[in-house]
């Protein structure tokens, strides 16, 4: 891959996340923003004396102990920005081969010498790689303001400091624990990321409608056609669990990546991405 | 072949969940897919912060033994060498 | 001369309605060719199809290339506008340039600011905050600023008013067309730019009903302002289109010997709008 390439695929990641800022930037801002609020809310409810004390218990509970083992903790906090962050990116991938060519900038888009493997590949990289980028930066400036509010509730209430600072490593540990968690999560679901894309580039007008209502067509055709449930038990399968969607340790995420089940869903996920970049040629 | 597949959106799109379809059917039969959930090990499911230095210790014992099971399989895999 | 485009029976349906029926064309290198067509003839899937930018059968070369195989390998020598409004509208000017500039390797920054600069377009507005003249603008600085082969033009001056329509057409002849790039234009206001052509297509119905260069027009196709007395001689002659005008007719006659026609009154060249008023209506009673 020469130099250009890479310029290019850079200018295609740039582009997607310039279009979606609201959805990469402005969603996870208003979360950080609104737990924030609620945090600093709550405790100005409870008692100071309590708050004393939970901070006092908070400080031991961190005091010494490695940031990545403590780093899990973190992770509780991080469930409404990986659910945000999911409802994004599926709102993102279903409108995002279709609303060019309702407005017709398909047109410019395509007058420029990018291929259509680059054009949809720039997009599974922006919701895999890109996205949950942006999400671990504003979940660590929400720590770092937090942390500060934090610092001054502990030295007003003379609770030692040493045990705060050990939770604030914890807190930026567990930034590479969601990032991973995020990225290992959207390999898991990749087969869903190409089932949007392939509506996406297929539908002309309404294309979450086209995107469910297939999905449940299909798998009636499989039971009228083969007489099986494999496909809806392999759905099932890969729904049922929401462990799947969460990493709490370093230590299992190879396990997570290098399994047969997230390595098939990469091999169906693939098809229907294929898919998707052969339909990017119906400019209409 | 190619000129069939990529006539239109529709062809295209029937091909597409054809293969689609097609290798979740195979790979069902060969492997004979149930419904089955995926567990991974994840111990802060079951932590109980009243627990904490209970949790801390089973965190190092698990610890342990992932690092002895490491050391048993090296020693192993020397030993078939 | 070479050929940039090379087109044998191009044929397009989009249901039950024919785009193009068996489409044969050829550009020669460095022409600038009008291709003129009333409403639904295909003009804009011809165009289309020349860039990849939609499937048709037949055989096509455009610069040495099939668009249906590489349509993104023919995009660097390949410019397209069409008309006004596709431009992404929420990308701010500077971001558009500098996403051109990533991803075109022929594109030209300097060159593309230089045009800007004699335009009151501001690098820090969106798209959407500019008007329809200064959006076209915006698009053919681009443009101008990419070394191509070939620029098409589909209805780039649509909606324009006539002060942006005619700095459009100075620029392209005057800053961008050096006799060797090839230009297409198809456009309805064809008055605008038969001065401009130097290769002349008619497109009627899907078919092709007239490809000519404009220094063998005068060589085929007559005009005849006939006085009444001589009109059943210029009847006999086999005009494809006859047209009262101011009490006289005025025939328009294709591939007959001047020497003939001289006798009938006063000869000359048929305009470009009149010529494709005469193919047209040949071709609906012929």
């Amino acid at each position: 891959m020469d130099r250009f390439t890479i310029v290019q695929f850079y200018a295609l990641l740039r582009r997607e996340v310039l279009e979606h800022r609201n959805l990469f930037i402005g969603a996870p801002a208003v979360v950080a923003l609104l737990i924030l609020v609620a945090t600093s809310w709550v405790a100005m409810q409870i008692d100071e004396t309590q708050l004393a004390e939970g901070l006092s218990y908070i400080s031991v509970l961190f005091d010494g102990l490695s940031p990545f083992d403590m780093a899990p903790f973190f992770m509780l906090l991080a469930i409404p920005f990986m659910l945000t962050l999911y409802i994004c990116s599926a709102i993102y991938l279903i409108n995002t081969l279709f609303q060019d060519r309702k407005e017709m900038s398909i047109l410019f888009w395509q007058s420029m010498p990018v291929s259509n493997l680059q054009t949809v590949l720039s997009k599974v990289f922006t919701v895999v790689i890109v996205a949950p980028i942006f999400y671990v930066l504003i979940i660590f400036a929400m720590y770092l303001i937090g942390m500060i509010l934090l610092t001054i509730l502990v030295v007003s209430n003379e609770v030692d400091l040493v045990g705060i600072g050990w939770m604030f490593l914890a807190a930026i540990a567990s930034l590479v624990l969601i990032y991973c968690s995020a990225l290992v999560t959207s390999l898991w679901l990749l087969p869903t990321i190409g089932w949007l894309l392939l509506f996406s580039a297929f539908a002309k007008k309404t294309p979450l409608l086209w995107a469910g209502g297939v999905f449940i067509l299909v798998g009636f055709f499989e039971d009228f056609i083969f007489g099986t449930q494999y496909l809806a038990n392999w759905v099932q399968s890969r729904a049922a669990n929401p462990n799947q969607y969460l990493i709490f340790e370093f230590q299992s995420l190879l396990e997570r990546i290098f399994n047969y089940e997230t390595l098939f869903g990469i091999v169906v996920g693939s098809v229907l991405i294929t898919g998707a970049v052969c339909m990017r040629r119906f400019t209409d | 072949m190619k000129n069939i597949i990529l006539k239109n959106r529709y062809t295209l799109l029937v091909v597409t969940l054809v293969v689609y379809t097609g290798v979740l059917v195979a790979e069902g039969a060969i492997t004979g897919r149930e419904v089955r959930v995926f567990e991974f090990e994840n111990p802060f499911f079951d932590f109980n912060v009243n627990n904490f230095e209970e949790f801390g210790e089973s965190r190092s014992d698990s610890d342990r033994d992932r690092d002895r099971d490491r050391d048993e399989d090296r020693d192993e895999a020397s030993g078939d060498v | 001369m070479s050929n940039i485009v090379e087109a044998r029976s191009l044929r397009k349906n989009y249901g039950n309605f024919t785009a193009l029926d068996g489409v044969d064309l050829t550009i020669p290198s460095g022409a600038i060719s009008g291709l003129i067509g009333p409403n639904g003839a295909g003009k804009t899937t011809t165009l289309k199809a020349l860039i990849g930018l939609c499937d048709v059968d037949g055989e096509l070369i455009v610069a040495g290339r099939d668009p249906r195989r590489a349509r993104h390998k023919l995009m660097e020598d390949v410019c397209f506008i069409a008309d006004v409004g596709i431009l992404p509208k929420w990308l701010k000017v500077s971001q558009l340039i500098d996403y051109v500039e990533a991803v075109h390797p022929r594109f030209d920054r300097k060159k593309a600011e230089k045009f800007l600069s004699t335009t009151d377009i501001p690098a820090n507005k969106r798209i959407k905050e500019l008007s329809k003249g200064m959006v076209t603008q915006l698009h053919l600085a681009l443009v101008m600023s990419i070394e191509v082969q070939l620029l098409v033009l589909d209805e780039p001056t649509l909606g324009l008013d006539i002060i942006y329509r005619k700095e459009f057409y100075d620029r392209l002849l005057n800053d961008y067309y050096d006799g060797n790039r090839t230009i297409i234009i198809s456009t309805h206001q064809v008055e605008e730019i038969e001065t401009l052509l130097s290769h002349l297509l008619f497109i009627n119905k899907g078919k092709i009903v007239l490809d000519t260069l404009m220094s063998e027009l005068c060589e085929v196709y007559t005009e005849v302002l006939v006085d009444a007395d001589k009109m059943a001689e210029a009847d006999a002659c086999g005009p494809i289109h006859v047209r009262e005008l101011l009490g006289k007719k005025s025939y328009t006659f294709e591939s007959v010997p001047k020497e003939r026609l001289e006798v009938l009154g006063e000869l000359q060249t048929p305009s470009v709008a009149d010529l494709f008023v005469a193919k047209l209506k040949e071709d609906r009673h012929g």
